[in-house]
């Protein structure tokens, strides 16, 4: 889903939106003296929280801290971001794609394999770091990785920048999911070479939104 | 598997959600009283920061916006806690309270 931001964003939301177009989430439409709107498009897709807002105080004090995506959810947006592949990806007569999950909630990892079942992804669960490296060893290599963030012996953002820097899989887009829905979280992982960010919950919807925009699944 | 199936299946995954509340808020209660006590536990700290942030992200996804909404308030509360360090009375005041609410959820 390709969302246009108004011509003339707020100062934060501009500087937020100039982050991101540094670490290539999105592009710019082209200004007036281009010829352009002035306006900023998305080349991934953000989207309409799945459930709205709560305009109660209370828990809502737990995203307050950060400015940002507080300014992004006023303009009616939360995290989720994923960047298209340079390249367009064919699938040959009967090929799946393969999807590794790193989530340590079982009853949510329960939910993301059937849904990826459903929508003909093959996928394959991890919950740990033995089970993570023991999933990469089965071949074929992932077509692309969901990671949560937080693990319970590993830190996501260490397994993002080991998946980075390993010569095979380094090209694997990577979407984090998690709920640490802070800015410095959000471009932490993007800096580090995520390829979408996803914060929870989400709607399951959003994760084949997510991986054929990483992987440019037409 | 068709699309009804999968509602189904949702519904199925949705209510053994649901069912396992209770226990993983007893599972926080008892967390917490290892933390808000005399001398305590910086592991039940790690785990209790871990479970309410797991529950934070996984309740909305299965159509518990209150839940999470809790759970985000209840791990925003651990935030700056130190690690065996006992918390403040106005922290452990709010965390109980968001434990309450959790119940009601």
């Amino acid at each position: 889903m390709v969302k246009l931001f108004p011509a003339q964003p707020e100062p934060e939301l501009l500087d937020t939106l100039l982050k991101l177009k540094r670490a290539g989430l999105i592009a710019d439409a082209g200004g007036k003296e281009d010829g352009g709107d002035g306006s900023i498009e998305a080349t991934g897709f953000f989207t309409r929280p799945v459930f709205p807002e709560p305009a109660t105080a209370g828990a809502a004090a737990a995203s307050q801290s950060d400015e940002t995506l507080q300014i992004l959810r006023k303009q009616g947006y939360v995290a989720r971001i994923a960047k298209r592949a340079a390249e367009e990806k064919k699938l040959e007569k009967g090929q799946k794609i393969q999807v590794l999950v790193i989530e340590d909630d079982e009853q949510l990892g329960k939910l993301l394999r059937m849904f990826l079942q459903m929508h003909d992804y093959i996928p394959r669960m991890a919950a740990n770091k033995d089970q993570i490296v023991a999933a990469l060893r089965i071949p074929p290599k992932p077509d692309v990785v969901l990671l949560d963030v937080v693990l319970p012996d590993i830190d996501g953002f260490e397994v993002l920048a080991r998946l980075k820097q390993h010569p095979v899989l380094k090209s694997v887009p990577v979407v984090m999911m998690t709920a640490k829905a802070t800015r410095e979280a959000v471009l932490k992982g993007l800096v580090h070479g995520a390829d979408g960010y996803i914060t929870k919950p989400f709607d399951v919807d959003i994760i084949s939104h997510a991986i054929r925009s990483v992987i440019d699944l037409k | 598997m068709s699309w009804q199936d999968l509602g189904k299946e949702f519904q199925k995954l949705r209510t053994e959600f649901r069912g396992s509340l209770p226990a993983k808020l007893k599972r926080l209660r008892s967390l917490w009283e290892r933390i808000d006590c005399e001398e305590p536990d910086a592991d039940a700290l790690e785990i209790l920061k871990r479970e309410v942030h797991t529950m934070a992200g996984s309740a909305g996804s299965f159509g518990l916006p209150q839940v999470s909404k809790f759970a985000a308030a209840a791990e925003e509360a651990l935030a700056g806690l130190k690690a065996g360090s006992r918390p403040g009375a106005k922290r452990a005041a709010k965390f109980r309270v968001l434990l309450d609410k959790l119940d009601k959820a």
